[in-house]
């Protein structure tokens, strides 16, 4: 059975409901010679489409082909010369109603937008070609873009993984004198209906950069400073508990939020906690949906914050912006004895923030941050991979001008954990950093971040405390506020505490304000990583449990009733260590977003190897935007770990697309 | 298959982290409590045969390698989706306490990232005590292990040995059932009741697992439940 024909079983998915041919009558000259004076593409089984697609096509299907992912081509013939044409499309949207309910396609011809048009159904599409778009004797290359693109796997819709679009049914392309007699020849199907494109929206002025504004609208948090509450912005399907904490509690749920002044483009920034039970809800899958279109599906694995794009041509004049969330995975509470049977938990929602975003970062606000579009960024650096350990430097030191250390220097690591700022060392780059041997999870980033890292010059705030572990033990750094730990490298027996807190809080203040003004200044690529593991305090063993110590205490091994010691299995709490998931593009996007609100910077945010992507590998997904493949994020101090060398190829590959990126799109655009 | 069954003591430890001092209230992550209720179905009987015909898609899974058998998948979701473990027409054996009792039971509390179970240490007993009422004891080979429950059963004060464990037996950390030991293993795993039984201190892994070595938590054989 074919996917289509299982999904249409769901009513609520509308993948090809109407029949959405071109209306040739059989035993037309347009069905039995194509079209005359044009040309007509049949994307039925039957039909030639096949010789015309390019890239972004599902499989063959009986009456037509899907598009896949965010981009489709087509190659279409040398036209007559210097005519005005007509590019006809007979099309169907991918829809999950009520809550997806159109798709937003944009035509390209050879690297120029026609324009776009939002599909809501069964739909004729016309574009016009102007004589000046195609050149005498030349193909011409089309180029569909569909970022709405969704998966029905994810929303709960069955198994079907595609990132399915657009139902492909029939193309034709004709001189615009033809129109009439078409029309005539192909008359519209019921239920189909006509449409132009809408013009391209003005693209912004190239010097305006306005400053980010930012709306932010708390729910249950308080870790952004500013913000009203958007408790008011709530509609169906959440709940707030006694704790104060704002809750999804139904498969779909909506909030109204206030349109966002100014031109844009703006973005949509989701701070959130889903609900997750080890073994059995281990990630909770999201869609998010405004005004009907479908802008990101995720996987949730913790707390995060993503950023989504907002697409051009909501600010049509309505006063608000819906928007949808869909968790299929959400978990009814139904049959437990306090729970309310009509609640199913999704996610606790922190904030929502929708800003402006800055002219440096249009791009890579551009892009669909939930990885799904399996496309590979235009430009990738393997420059250093295959070179041998022991030749690294020399041609590192050739290639790109600088040492291995002063390479190192050009980067500041954001933290996570210190294997970023070890494999400084390791290059021999000994920088000052705030984060460079913190440890800080994305949230608590972006917490310290959004306040500037005020709390690191406030006393108050930081606290001095010994590491459980470790002999001798270490002296480490907390401040509560944003969730983030400092290393010292100072441990109990070379200072006394208050000497060491005394150093540590003014180095810290010192730190601080050197991270402001290294923002602010713009040269430095910002580094970042997913890799510290997470513990997970195991839950009461079974049979099998860990081995326990090999000695014990009770000292009988007699059978003698005295008091009663059991093993140490039992005795203490045990953990044991999980990999975290990767950083996802959505919330690499948040930590961008927030170190541009200070000046023009760069990200780049390590991954492990994916894609068939090697260790050392870095991508330029948009300019400021780049993706680090790594085997492993495991450093040792020692010299020598097996893969020391390769923080120094990323660390190469990206600082050679920068400059790359810099040479291409202008230095402002670079960041 | 070698049986087990988590003693009191053990369990009792457990819980006693999750219940801040001079408190019986206990408060406890979610999956933490399902792996609790775990413990306590690993030694339901799972009639392999019967499961597999009864749930055909379950031989797939296993095929898939998805789970090691009927009995590992009854622990794993089986239970929780209200699948039975053998007929129910089966005289010999009682059917666990159906999860959607115990949910009911059950007092859940939404927090960040998760669910956490809030009960009170007596409520979890009133649990347990269902819970073991599906644990197969043998009732012989406890009547004769135990000789003053045998007199008690005659005497009138216990219906069975069913009845006097769950009142009664499991809290004193008295075995269900025999529980075989393997003798290299524990010896191998327990390197001090291998030192003690060279000093003379103890005869066998047996004996040591009988006397003590249940009651401390010890495991009596490698091999796993299900």
């Amino acid at each position: 059975m074919s996917a289509s024909l299982r999904i249409i079983a769901d009513k609520d998915v509308v993948l090809s409901s109407i029949p959405v041919g071109d209306g040739a009558p059989p035993d037309s000259p347009a069905h039995q010679e194509g079209l005359p004076g044009g040309l007509r593409v049949d994307f039925a089984a039957s039909g030639d489409s096949q010789a015309f697609r390019g890239e972004g096509w599902s499989g063959q299907e009986r009456d037509a082909v899907w598009t896949l992912g965010a981009c489709s081509t087509m190659r279409l013939p040398p036209p007559p010369d210097g005519q005005t044409l007509i590019l006809e499309l007979d099309i169907n949207p991918a829809l999950c109603l009520p809550v997806v309910r159109a798709q937003i396609l944009t035509v390209r011809v050879n690297g120029q937008t026609l324009g776009w048009q939002r599909v809501t159904g069964p739909t004729r599409l016309r574009c016009r070609i102007g004589p000046g778009l195609c050149k005498p004797g030349e193909p011409i290359d089309v180029a569909f873009e569909h970022p709405g693109f969704l998966r029905l796997d994810l929303l709960g819709k069955g198994g079907d993984d595609r990132a399915l679009a657009i139902r492909f049914f029939g193309l034709r392309l004709y001189p615009v004198a033809l129109g009439i007699a078409i029309d005539r020849l192909m008359p519209l199907r019921p239920g189909l209906e006509r449409r132009d494109l809408y013009p391209p929206p003005a693209p912004p002025a190239a010097h305006a950069t306005p400053p980010a504004d930012r709306v932010i609208y708390q729910f249950g948090s308080s870790e952004l400073e500013t913000g009203a509450s958007g408790r008011d912005c709530l509609l169906d399907g959440w709940h707030i508990d006694a704790d104060g904490l704002v809750w999804s509690v139904a498969t779909t749920c909506h909030l109204d939020l206030p349109m966002p002044a100014g031109p844009g483009p703006h973005i949509l920034r989701l701070g959130l906690s889903p609900l997750l039970v080890r073994d059995v809800l281990p990630a909770q899958r999201m869609a998010v949906i405004v005004d009907g279109l479908l802008l990101g599906q995720f996987r949730l694995h913790g707390e995060t914050a993503l950023s989504i794009a907002l697409p051009a041509g909501l600010d049509d004049g309505r006063p608000s912006l819906v928007l949808a969330l869909m968790f299929p995975d959400a978990m009814p509470l139904r049959g437990f004895a306090n729970g309310d049977p009509d609640h199913a938990l999704g996610i606790a929602l922190d904030w929502i923030a929708v800003e402006t975003v800055p002219a440096q970062l249009r791009i890579a606000a551009s892009l669909r941050g939930d990885g799904l579009d399996r496309r590979r960024p235009a430009i990738a650096s393997e420059r250093f991979v295959d070179v041998p350990d022991d030749a690294l430097a020399a041609e590192i030191e050739r290639e790109l001008g600088v040492k291995p250390a002063e390479l190192m220097r050009g980067f500041e690591s954001l933290g996570d954990n210190c294997a970023f700022g070890l494999a400084q060392r390791k290059a021999g780059a000994e920088i000052l950093g705030l984060l460079r041997f913190a440890n800080t999870p994305l949230r608590a980033l972006l917490r310290g971040l959004a306040d500037n890292f005020k709390a690191a010059t406030a006393k108050s705030e930081i606290e001095l405390y010994l590491h459980p572990d470790g002999d001798p033990r270490e002296y480490m750094l907390r401040i509560a506020r944003y969730g983030i730990r400092w290393h010292t490298l100072v441990h109990e027996p070379d200072a006394p505490a208050e000497t060491v807190a005394q150093e540590q809080i003014m180095k810290l203040g010192f730190l601080r304000r050197k991270f402001e003004e290294g923002l602010r200044g713009g040269r430095k690529i910002y580094a970042m990583a997913r890799s510290e593991p997470k513990k997970i305090e195991v839950a009461m063993p079974g049979w099998g449990a860990p081995p326990t110590a090999t000695t014990i205490t009770t000292g009988t091994g007699t059978g003698s009733r005295g008091p009663l010691q059991l093993m140490p299995v039992w005795d203490a709490p045990m953990t044991y260590e999980e990999a975290p998931p990767p950083l996802s593009q959505a919330e690499a996007m948040s930590v961008l977003l927030d170190l541009n609100r200070a000046g023009p910077n760069s990200l780049l945010y390590l991954v492990p190897c994916m894609a068939g992507r090697r260790a050392g590998t870095v991508e330029l997904l948009a300019p400021g935007l780049m993706r680090g493949h790594m085997a492993s994020f495991v450093i040792r101090p020692e010299e020598g770990s097996p893969n020391d060398l390769d923080w120094l190829r990323v660390a190469a590959n990206a600082w050679l697309l920068h400059r790359e990126a810099r040479a291409r799109f202008g230095a402002a655009a670079a960041a | 298959m070698i049986r087990y069954l988590v003693p009191f003591s053990v369990m009792e430890t457990w819980l006693r982290r999750y219940a801040p001092a001079d408190s019986d209230e206990l408060d406890m992550p979610y999956p933490h409590y399902l792996a609790l209720i775990r413990r306590f179905l690993e030694c339901v009987p799972v009639d392999e045969a019967w499961y597999l015909q009864s749930y055909p898609g379950v031989a797939g899974a296993i095929a898939g390698g998805v789970f090691r058998s009927a009995a590992h998948h009854f622990l794993a979701l089986g239970y929780f989706e209200k699948r039975l473990p053998f007929a129910a027409d089966r005289t010999d054996l009682r059917q666990p306490i159906p999860f959607a009792d115990i949910r009911a039971a059950t007092a859940i509390h939404p927090v960040r990232g998760g669910l956490r179970v809030r009960m009170s240490m007596a409520g979890w007993m009133d649990i347990l005590r269902h819970l073991l009422g599906s644990v197969p004891v043998d009732e012989g080979w406890y009547r004769q292990t135990y000789p003053g429950v045998d007199k008690a059963i005659d005497s009138g004060a216990f219906v069975s040995a069913a009845a006097h464990f769950v009142q009664h037996g499991y809290g004193e950390c008295r075995w269900p059932f025999a529980m075989a030991v393997e003798e290299a293993w524990y010896l191998d795993r327990y390197p001090d009741v291998a030192r003690a039984m060279t000093e003379g201190a103890a005869h066998s892994a047996e004996e040591h697992f009988w006397q003590i070595g249940y009651r401390e938590g010890r495991f009596p054989a490698s091999r796993p439940a299900a």
